[in-house]
């Protein structure tokens, strides 16, 4: 395997996230923004305050639009231009109402979710990092500890474990049975025994982000795995 | 994927972007960012062609041309995928409606496309005397637009050749049915929801009385054209 097929192989990819986690992930949605959960950046620009609000009046118009049959009944009926409107804009903001509790539903049930997708980011950060750092031993004469890309490698299977476990406990409340087959506390336990003597300082300091992602991950699914013991 | 990267796999990737909705991916992400793309394309193109006669056309075109289309779609929809999943297809409705709203942003893009020349002649003509030119022209695009998008609709649904099902050949002459069923559908409708140009010689309405059909309309448009009446 080629360095560069080894890198491309540590990103956690979308359509994998989706065939791991059933969730459909873009940059800033889950679920599609139409009637998806909203992702907010890590770091806030005016920006992304602009393109949610855009998202949201468009959002109204499609809704209005659909509700054209009900205002051209009313219009039918009625004969009055204010009454069509006024049932258009009614059943707009009854629509968008329904779709605003569904929005915040999705959004409690995948809570658990949306934070291992932060984890994933910060991953995804350190495995750009290293990879700087790779092209730059390229031309320096820094060479990459072989151990990093393994303790990498081990913390995206934690991350994929943590998205498998995370769609077991959102799937199946209450028949968690097949969770015993996720050895999230092996992973850890193999990391833990890795010895993480970098050449580089900086090599250094993202291997202990990955490690401190793959805590946070354990952390998050500690009540899911404790539920479980509980069923076994 | 985002809103527009949706877009452009539809436009520069078409067999890829097939292929993602026959194999089940992003596909929620693909009708948010399909739904939004078309219901805005159709929407400038409704504003351009109600500015013909006012403001307050173009503001009602912006906002039921797209209701034309994606209504149309929504109505006809369930029979599609009823009779396929009677007949053996094993797609889903989130696919079948994926599918048909790719065919509608299709339609919508190349409408988009025509936009400037409809532009063009809305400038240059007179709006008393070419109203029926206006018309005719504005028919032969959604006509034009309607063909490709249609055709691009057969060649997505249309049952693989290497499919063994015996009931392909049935679910080929469903697809036809239903595609003649959409124009019939959509043209009434279209009927229903009109004025989508305004005629200058009359005042704004939302919507007119019932009275007629689609192709009525049509040839009433012709026999004035060829009569001169403009």
């Amino acid at each position: 395997m080629t360095p560069n097929s080894n890198w491309h192989t540590l990103r956690l990819w979308p359509r994998e996230i989706e065939q791991w986690s059933g969730l459909e992930v873009s940059d800033r949605w889950v679920g599609g923004f139409l009637w998806g959960v909203y992702r907010a950046p890590q770091r806030r620009h005016w920006q992304d305050w602009v393109e949610r609000l855009g998202f949201r009046v468009m959002t109204l118009g499609l809704i209005f639009m659909f509700t054209l049959p009900i205002g051209l009944g009313a219009m039918r009926l009625s004969g009055s231009f204010r009454i069509m409107i006024g049932s258009m804009s009614l059943a707009t903001l009854a629509g968008s109402v329904a779709l605003e509790r569904y929005r915040v539903r999705q959004a409690r049930s995948q809570r658990t979710f949306l934070r291992l997708l932060d984890e994933i980011d910060r991953y995804h950060e350190v495995v750009d990092g290293l990879l700087v750092l790779q092209q730059l031993s390229a031309t320096q004469a820094l060479a990459l500890d072989p151990d990093a890309v393994h303790l990498l490698q081990l913390t995206r299977n934690c991350l994929v474990a943590g998205l498998q476990t995370e769609r077991i406990v959102r799937e199946h409340q209450g028949t968690l049975s097949l969770l015993h087959t996720v050895d999230l506390a092996a992973n850890l336990s193999l990391m833990n025994t890795l010895d993480l003597q970098s050449q580089a300082q900086d090599i250094a300091a993202l291997l202990a982000q990955s490690i401190a992602i793959a805590e946070r991950v354990q952390r998050e699914l500690a009540p899911a795995i404790g539920q479980v013991k509980q069923y076994e | 994927m985002s809103f527009l990267g949706v877009f452009l796999e539809l436009l520069q990737d078409r067999k890829a972007f097939l292929a993602e909705i026959h194999d089940k991916v992003g596909l929620k992400t693909k009708i948010s960012a399909l739904l939004m793309g078309s219901f805005l394309c159709f929407g400038v193109y409704g504003a351009i062609i109600g500015a013909f006669s006012s403001p307050q056309q173009a503001l009602a075109s912006a906002i039921k041309l797209p209701a034309l289309y994606l209504l149309t779609l929504v109505v006809c929809l369930p029979a599609l995928y009823i009779f396929n999943v009677l007949f053996g297809s094993v797609k889903s409705i989130a696919q079948h409606f994926t599918y048909v709203l790719s065919t509608a942003s299709v339609i919508a893009l190349l409408l988009c496309g025509f936009a400037p020349v409809t532009l063009f002649f809305l400038i240059t003509i007179s709006p008393d005397k070419d109203y029926s030119f206006f018309l005719l022209l504005n028919v032969a695009i959604f006509t034009l637009t309607g063909i490709f998008g249609v055709s691009f609709l057969y060649q997505a649904m249309r049952p693989d050749a290497l499919e063994t099902d015996i009931n392909v050949k049935l679910r080929t002459k469903i697809l036809r049915l239903w595609l003649a069923l959409y124009g019939f559908v959509g043209s009434q409708l279209g009927w229903t929801l009109r004025p989508f140009f305004g005629s200058p010689s009359e005042s704004f309405e939302w919507f007119r009385p019932r009275s007629g059909n689609f192709l009525g309309g049509v040839w009433t448009a012709i026999t004035n054209l060829m009569m001169g009446a403009g």
